[in-house]
Parts: structure tokens; C-alpha cells; sequence
């Protein structure tokens, strides 16, 4: 108990032995709880603290996220349409030179 | 810089672990004594140490404890208020602020020693018992003053109520102990050893 301030209980020379037995009762009882109730208090304790030693993942996780987006750009090469096209206007002339050669292929066994 | 600071910060998550380890026991138990419910008292004290975690951990570890006990206390009068809405009872939180003490009417128990009987009888239970039949703000301020060594003011600040009441309550809190512990009243025992 606090020393100061005793209210009546000072008045009341076994009070304080009385309010000393009391605490030790209950430090007892306090002791001599049982193991699942022990193991339900360090869960809860640990649950307590978890979310401040895990605060900063959001940031973590943003973070990665910008240093992936970062080297993807860094090692994105623009294609070249111009090329692009080139190899389609190519291709169909190709297809119409194959056409061309097939009719005249056709043409000949009929003839 | 960053550095300093990630074990500062480490320093000052390892003295709150400390620290609820040192109390957790005993909030479970006072809050045990009001709820008489394990389940109910693991919450209430999970709750606590989560709402510490999350609103207080930066302040100093010398206004943990108070703060600590404020949230608590808190909490039990909560579920006292829950349980009492769930079985439509009246409250007797604040009932006996103005009672008469009715251990006036008994006799001055002053010539039997009630520490005497207690470290005579060595009987966690009985003890137990008697503080669960305290009203609730009498626990609270016996718990708070006699066993977490709190003073009036601090105990006043936790419950939130004035320093005369505390006095009130503590000292009616005694009488009612060493009444209970003359003369028990039958009582099963809620409290397994």
C-alpha cells in the first residue's frame, strides 16, 4: 500500500498487517496460476504486440513494389513500328508472290 | 540515424514486452475477481495490453503502469456495464456511494485482529472470495491502493473519480474484508487452487 495518505486504516495499529496478509494471499493466488492460463496470457501478450513490431510491412511491401516496377522500366525497349511494319509489307508479299506462283501452277495443269 | 533509432525503437519494444509480462498476472487476476470467468478476464486483459500497444507504447515506461491500470480498470467496468445490460440488472457501481455503511450496525470489530485470522488460516479462497463480495469500485480501490501500490491520486486518475471517494471506498473496503474475514459468509468457492 502507498504510505501516504492512509485514510482510516492508519487509525488502526492491525490494519496494516491485516491489508499486508491480504496482498500475500493474493500474490499466492497470483502465483500458483495454472499453466493454460500462463500459455492464454503470452499468446494474448504476444498478439498485444505483434502489430508494433510489424507496423512498417505496408511500407515494405510498396517499396518492393516500386523497385520491380523500376527495373522493368529500366530494362523495357520500345519496339520499332517502322520495323514493324517493314516485316508485315514484307510478309505479304511473300503470300502474294506464293499466290501468284500456285495460279500459274494451276494454269499450267490445266493447260 | 536510422540506424539509432530501429534500436531505439527495439529498446523500447523489449521494455514493453517487460513490462506486460510483469503485470499480466496481476490484471488477470483482478479482473478475475470482477468477471469470476477466465475467458472473460484473458480478454479484458488482452484488450488492455492491445490498447497500450496501440495508443501508448510511446509514452515513457514510467507512465505505463498508470496508464495501464487505467485502461483495466476500464475494461472491468465495461464488462461489468455489458453484463449488466445483458441481464437487465440496475447497476451497483456507484450504488453504494451514498448507502449508509452498513457495517455500522455491527459491533467494532477491533478487538479481534483480522490479519491475525488470515495468516492463521492461510486461505487463498476465502480471501478471494471476500474481495469478490466487495461492490466493484471497493475492489477497485483496495486492488489498486493495497495491492499495486498506487496513491490516492493515482488510483482516483485510473477510476476517474475524486481523490474522497477513493477514501471512502478504501476505507469501507477494509471494514468489509475484516468483517468477511471474522465472519465468512457461506459462499461456494469460485476460485479452483
Amino acid at each position: 500500500m502507498h504510505p501516504d495518505d492512509n485514510a482510516r486504516s492508519s487509525n488502526e495499529p492491525h490494519m496494516n498487517d491485516f491489508v499486508a496478509a491480504i496482498v500475500k494471499n493474493l500474490d499466492q493466488a497470483t502465483q500458483q496460476l495454472p499453466d493454460s492460463t500462463q500459455a492464454a496470457l503470452t499468446a494474448g501478450r504476444e498478439q498485444a504486440l505483434r502489430p508494433a513490431q510489424h507496423k512498417h510491412w505496408p511500407w515494405a511491401v510498396a517499396a518492393s513494389l516500386l523497385l520491380a516496377i523500376g527495373a522493368m522500366t529500366w530494362n523495357y525497349q520500345p519496339q520499332d513500328t517502322d520495323a514493324m511494319a517493314l516485316e508485315l509489307l514484307q510478309a505479304d508479299d511473300q503470300l502474294l508472290n506464293e499466290i501468284d506462283l500456285l495460279e500459274t501452277l494451276a494454269e499450267v495443269d490445266e493447260t | 540515424m536510422a540506424v539509432l533509432a530501429f534500436f531505439s525503437r527495439k529498446a523500447r519494444e523489449q521494455a514493453l514486452e517487460q513490462f506486460l509480462t510483469g503485470v499480466e498476472r496481476r490484471a488477470y487476476q483482478s479482473a478475475l475477481l470482477t468477471t469470476r470467468r477466465e475467458a472473460d478476464a484473458l480478454d479484458i486483459v488482452q484488450d488492455t495490453m492491445l490498447q497500450l500497444v496501440q495508443h501508448y507504447r510511446e509514452h515513457t515506461a514510467e507512465e505505463w503502469p498508470k496508464l495501464f491500470q487505467r485502461i483495466l480498470q476500464h475494461r472491468i467496468v465495461d464488462w461489468v456495464r455489458m453484463r449488466q445490460r445483458q441481464q437487465g440488472l440496475y447497476s451497483q457501481i456507484d450504488a453504494n456511494e451514498n448507502e449508509e455503511d452498513p457495517l455500522h450496525q455491527f459491533a467494532d470489530p477491533k478487538d479481534i485482529n483480522p490479519a491475525a485470522i488470515v495468516i492463521a488460516q492461510q486461505d487463498i479462497n476465502r480471501v478471494l472470495n471476500a474481495l469478490e463480495l466487495l461492490p466493484l469500485r471497493q475492489r477497485q480501490c483496495f486492488l489498486l491502493r493495497a495491492w499495486e501500490g498506487f496513491d490516492t491520486e493515482n488510483t482516483a486518475q485510473a477510476l476517474g473519480i475524486s481523490t474522497g471517494s477513493v477514501k471512502t471506498h478504501y476505507s469501507r473496503a477494509l471494514e468489509k474484508l475484516s468483517k468477511a474475514m471474522i465472519c465468512p459468509t457461506p459462499q461456494e468457492p469460485s476460485h479452483a487452487p
